[in-house]
């Protein structure tokens, strides 16, 4: 551009013959050859530049159309008789070998797509053609997979490989051939926006999946304990997390683990925390299993729902046990001294469950707070039962304790005076007692009657 | 030639070997004209890369003939495929490529057969 002073001449233009239709035809039918040798995987042989070139000559002189054609009709006869030798596979062997031709099929596509370059590039934009690539599927798709006697026999084989997986028998291959045909699907559908995996695979498959589990669950209910089917069901969970990670889309993982949810855990709650000596109303009686109560607990938390149902539980029995405590003081089996150790005992213990089984929930906190407000105030008697056992403990119970002992203890009664609703009934009665061991000297230290107050 | 015909012995490619930083192709003019030039750089074309990464003959040997494009002509490609690679991701200013408008015509019809 700098020497625009000098004169020059621009070369003439090589100049190109017009392509009438009978080269044009003569040369599609070199490209024609050479697609069924690519079909035939014999394309080693073949230059690359000089099919390039062909495809690039036919567009060129405006034979896009014939090249088009003539291509989309190759590749679908060809997939005919795929499709044909497809038919004849047994069942036992159909999924490697859909597998197989598959494969075989994406790479003749990527062969042809890459000699056809020139004509995706511009003929295919102009006249709004879909590319090679995506036409190669799509006829693939409607060729091979909607064969009427190869599309329900390869799902139905692909959902019986996951029942066997379930059942058990995992093999590396199955699980590579689940991997490798749903795959497929996925590809296929976003080739042409179609939507076969969701439609030829995954609904039928989260139908199946819902039946299989809805008759596990109840199997393994009528055989085994509360913790047990627990175990089992994560297990379960757990295996079908891994096996949608490895073989199946993205998008089904979600609405499956909920599906299998929902029949192991939302369907039989209420079972599993009412069923006899090992239910969950049943362990929370006993001490030493709370961990059998977390691993409930987690289970449970899958579906946010159901731990309210564990909730409850808990609260009726701290209120039973609580109840049972105030019934005892009411006959007079027990003092008022053991009646606040028994609250306190009742306490802890609950409390332990609370932040190891419940893992510290507020919610749960908050209904065994609520349990305890509950039987603590259904009765009056417990203001007056914690002022006379905060007076035993000053009169004596104290004697000799250190200060962290006393403080501990003056803890625990500030812990049940929370839960009291009248605390001006407990003052009232605090008072008396106050001006009592005043009166009589017989308070062990100033320093705790201070504390207290 | 041009700076680009290398003198040196070339050894033979297998494609499992491509990614070797001083492999070499060839590529031959309508004259036949033999240029050298390495791998990484023939692939910032995009049929070229398409060429030298397939199933087919020229990927095996490494080997590209142009029937129908001239030696000046596909020296200049080359020379613009290393200017491409050179300044790709640059973040100075870019020295222009200078091209004589005479040839500017066919390069153009090179350019586009090769799309690079």
């Amino acid at each position: 551009m700098s020497d625009s002073k000098r004169k020059f001449t621009i070369k003439p233009f090589k100049h190109h013959m017009q392509m009438d239709i009978t080269q044009a035809r003569a040369t599609w039918s070199s490209l024609s050859m050479a697609i069924d040798e690519i079909h035939s995987r014999n394309a080693s042989q073949l230059s690359f530049e000089e099919l390039y070139r062909n495809a690039y000559n036919l567009v060129l002189h405006k034979h896009g159309s014939l090249l088009y054609d003539g291509v989309s009709s190759k590749i679908t006869s060809h997939l005919q008789s795929m499709v044909t030798h497809l038919c004849s596979i047994s069942d036992a062997t159909l999924l490697e070998e859909m597998s197989k031709c598959w494969s075989e099929h994406r790479i003749n596509m990527i062969m042809i797509r890459d000699i056809l370059m020139y004509m995706d590039r511009t003929f295919v934009a102009s006249q709004r053609k879909r590319p090679v690539y995506e036409l190669g599927l799509g006829l693939f798709r409607v060729t091979v997979w909607e064969h009427e006697q190869v599309q329900p026999r390869v799902t139905t084989l692909l959902l019986e490989a996951i029942s066997s997986e379930r059942a058990g028998m995992f093999t590396q291959h199955t699980t590579s051939l689940l991997k490798a045909n749903l795959s497929m699907l996925l590809e296929l559908g976003s080739a042409d926006g179609s939507n076969v995996y969701e439609r030829d695979f995954e609904e039928l498959f989260l139908g199946t999946t819902q039946e299989f589990y809805r008759l596990e669950s109840l199997s393994y209910l009528s055989n085994n304990t509360a913790s047990d089917y627990v175990t089992k069901a994560e297990c379960r969970l757990e295996e079908e997390k891994n096996r949608a990670g490895r073989c199946l889309a993205p998008t089904t993982e979600s609405p499956l683990l909920s599906i299998i949810e929902t029949e192991l855990i939302e369907r039989h709650a209420k079972t599993l925390i009412e069923m006899e000596n090992c239910g969950f109303a049943a362990l929370l009686k006993d001490e030493t299993k709370v961990d059998n109560l977390r691993d409930i607990y987690d289970l449970f938390v899958r579906v946010p729902g159901t731990v309210e149902l564990l909730r409850n539980a808990l609260s009726e029995r701290v209120k039973t046990q609580g109840k049972q405590l105030v019934f005892d003081q009411e006959r007079g089996a027990a003092n008022p001294a053991a009646f606040v150790r028994g609250v306190l005992s009742i306490r802890e213990r609950y409390g332990r469950v609370v932040e190891y089984a419940f893992r510290g929930e507020k919610r749960a906190e908050k209904r065994l707070r609520e349990a305890f407000e509950d039987f603590l105030n259904a009765d009056a008697r417990a203001a007056s039962c914690l002022a006379v056992y905060v007076d035993e403990m000053l009169r004596s119970g104290l004697r000799g304790a250190t200060e962290s002992e006393v403080a501990a203890q003056l803890q625990n009664v500030i812990v049940v005076f929370r839960y009291l609703a009248d605390k001006d009934v407990f003052e009232a009665f605090y008072k008396q007692h106050l001006a009592k061991r005043l009166l009589a000297g017989k308070s062990v230290s100033d320093e705790a009657e201070r504390a207290m107050v | 030639m041009s700076d680009d015909n290398f003198d040196r012995k070339i050894s033979p490619n297998d494609s499992s070997d491509g990614d070797s930083p001083t492999s070499y192709v060839k590529l031959i003019s309508a004259e036949g004209h033999e240029f050298y030039l390495e791998r990484r750089i023939a692939l910032a074309g995009k049929t070229l890369k398409a060429m030298l990464e397939g199933q087919f003959r020229e990927a095996e040997e490494a080997l590209i003939h142009f029937p129908e494009i001239s030696s000046h002509i596909l020296e200049k490609v080359i020379q613009y495929l290393h200017y491409k690679v050179r300044h790709t991701h640059s973040t100075v200013r870019i020295p222009e490529f200078q091209i004589r408008p005479e040839i500017a015509l066919e390069l153009l019809v090179a350019a586009s057969y090769l799309d690079c």
